[in-house]
């Protein structure tokens, strides 16, 4: 009933009052020539009230000319009318419309420009830039053709990898990528010393200029120099060259792990529930009409969008969700199989740590088991690496 | 009173088990508690006041009285009277 009652409010209808007597003739007259009426009152033995289309209204003229009766409109309902009485009001209209066109012009223009994605160039350096190809805060938006500005930005700026400027409604977001630097080479002509990266016990030194500082089996700490760049020698002047070599060290790297003896392996059992739900705006509607009467299940997760064509998306999203029934078994493992796999596991953090050509060359293991039926190992590593890196000397502020 | 086609036309209904209102052109009337009154195929409006309704059918005069009552709904097919409803009767 509400449906026809919003679509009579849009067609529009009137309300009328019909005078004379034998009304019932009138409206069997209105009927059998298809006029819709409805809510019709009786108001007293000579008059009724009733509603009417629009069209209706303009066929009861026929019958008014047949049936000695006067037809009066109380009342004017719906959109017409409504649409009509505003219309009038010339200056409300226009102010609408003005509105509408200065909201579509202020959307055409960029307001904001943002950087995505910096950590070493100050976003204000970018925005900079930015500016001088076009692309700023008041910009027209067919103006600015970011893929020109992209590139422009790229070649310009050596520090930048990769840029993506999206414009989203008054928006720019300008993503970047930084050039991740490699560490800063120093000129074969400047001298520099070889100094300790991390501290470590000097396995083999082989030294390609300059002067070794340490020998194979010193403790050396982060930080001490391993090869100076000055060469002072009895007998001839002091000299400050470009200090080269390889200084392998072993260093310790000590990880913790915790592992569960417990284990749970889940097999799918093949039964699945499907539920269907609708999400429209923010509110969810729940389609499906029984819960997921599983113990223990994986939920997978469809969201189908009603429209996806170029940029439009209506907020109405079909959600279907599968719960697939499991069977999980716990078991206990032996103390250790559960060393191995955090063994295992640390290795693979501590690779993901190293350079590559880190070579590990022993292992120790030490666990312990806490109460809830889980083990703590600390693992240490023995590695084989170059723990060299050049430092810059500075002549002018040395002492002797 | 019947017309020898109309027996005719009851009997095939009975023997095919068609619904009545169809075969033989009679009102099907439907009353909601004692608010609304639905009457699909009948033959026109006879009366009409806040107290009484009476609407002519192929069964016969179908009255209808009541207090405060009102036409939601005519067409040529179907009326629907609301308003408070004490009595529906047919009047041969």
């Amino acid at each position: 009933m509400l449906a026809v009652r919003v679509w009579n409010f849009l067609k529009g209808y009137v309300v009328i009052k019909v005078e004379g007597i034998n009304l019932e003739r009138f409206i069997n007259l209105a009927i059998t020539n298809n006029i819709y009426f409805w809510d019709i009152e009786r108001i007293n033995y000579t008059a009724l009230k009733a509603r009417v289309g629009l069209k209706g209204y303009k066929q009861l003229r026929r019958i008014r000319k047949r049936i000695n009766c006067r037809v009066s409109i109380l009342e004017k309902r719906g959109c017409p009318f409504l649409l009509h009485r505003v219309l009038k009001r010339k200056t409300l209209v226009a102010g609408g419309i003005t509105a509408v066109i200065i909201m579509y012009i202020l959307t055409s223009f960029i307001w904001v420009v943002e950087v995505q994605g910096n950590e070493r160039v100050p976003a204000d350096r970018i925005l900079r830039e930015l500016e001088s190809y076009g692309l700023k805060p008041g910009v027209f938006k067919p103006l600015v053709d970011t893929r020109e500005v992209e590139t422009k930005l790229l070649i310009e700026m050596d520090q930048l990898v990769w840029v993506g400027i999206n414009i989203l409604g008054t928006r720019a977001v300008v993503e970047i990528v930084e050039r991740t630097e490699p560490p800063p080479v120093i000129d074969k002509s400047e001298p520099c010393n070889i100094v300790a990266k991390k501290d470590g016990i000097i396995s083999n030194i082989y030294v390609y200029q300059g002067k070794a500082a340490v020998k194979s089996g010193d403790t050396v700490k982060a930080g001490q120099v391993l090869i100076g760049g000055i060469v002072e020698e009895p007998g001839r002047p002091t000299r400050v060259v470009h200090a080269m070599g390889r200084v392998e060290a072993r260093t310790w790297y000590q990880l913790t792990e915790e592992q569960d003896l417990r284990l749970e392996t889940r097999e799918r059992t093949g039964r699945v529930h499907k539920n269907a739900s609708l999400k429209v705006g923010s509110y969810t509607v729940n389609l499906g009409r029984r819960d997921c009467e599983f113990e223990n299940f994986d939920i997978q997760t469809d969201t189908n969008r009603l429209v996806d064509w170029r940029n439009i998306t209506l907020p109405v999203e079909l959600i279907i969700e599968k719960y697939f029934e499991v069977s999980v078994e716990e078991r206990f493992i032996p103390v250790e199989e559960a060393v191995e796999l955090a063994v295992e596991k640390t290795r693979q953090t501590l690779s993901a740590m190293l350079p590559q050509e880190v070579e590990i060359t022993d292992t120790k293991v030490k666990y312990n088991e806490t109460e809830d039926d889980r083990i703590r190992v600390e693992v240490i590593f023995e590695t084989l690496e170059d723990i060299g890196m050049e430092e810059r000397i500075d002549i002018n502020n040395r002492e002797d | 009173m019947e017309t020898k086609s109309e027996i005719i036309k009851k009997g095939i209904a009975d023997l095919l088990e068609l619904p009545r209102d169809i075969v033989l052109d009679l009102p099907k009337i439907t009353l909601v508690g004692n608010l609304q009154l639905y009457i699909e195929n009948h033959k026109g409006i006879i009366e009409y006041s806040t107290g009484l309704i009476r609407i002519n059918t192929k069964s016969g005069i179908l009255v209808v009285t009541g207090s405060d009552l009102s036409i939601r709904t005519i067409v040529i097919e179907e009326i629907i009277v609301v308003g408070r409803i004490d009595k529906v009767e047919f009047l041969q």
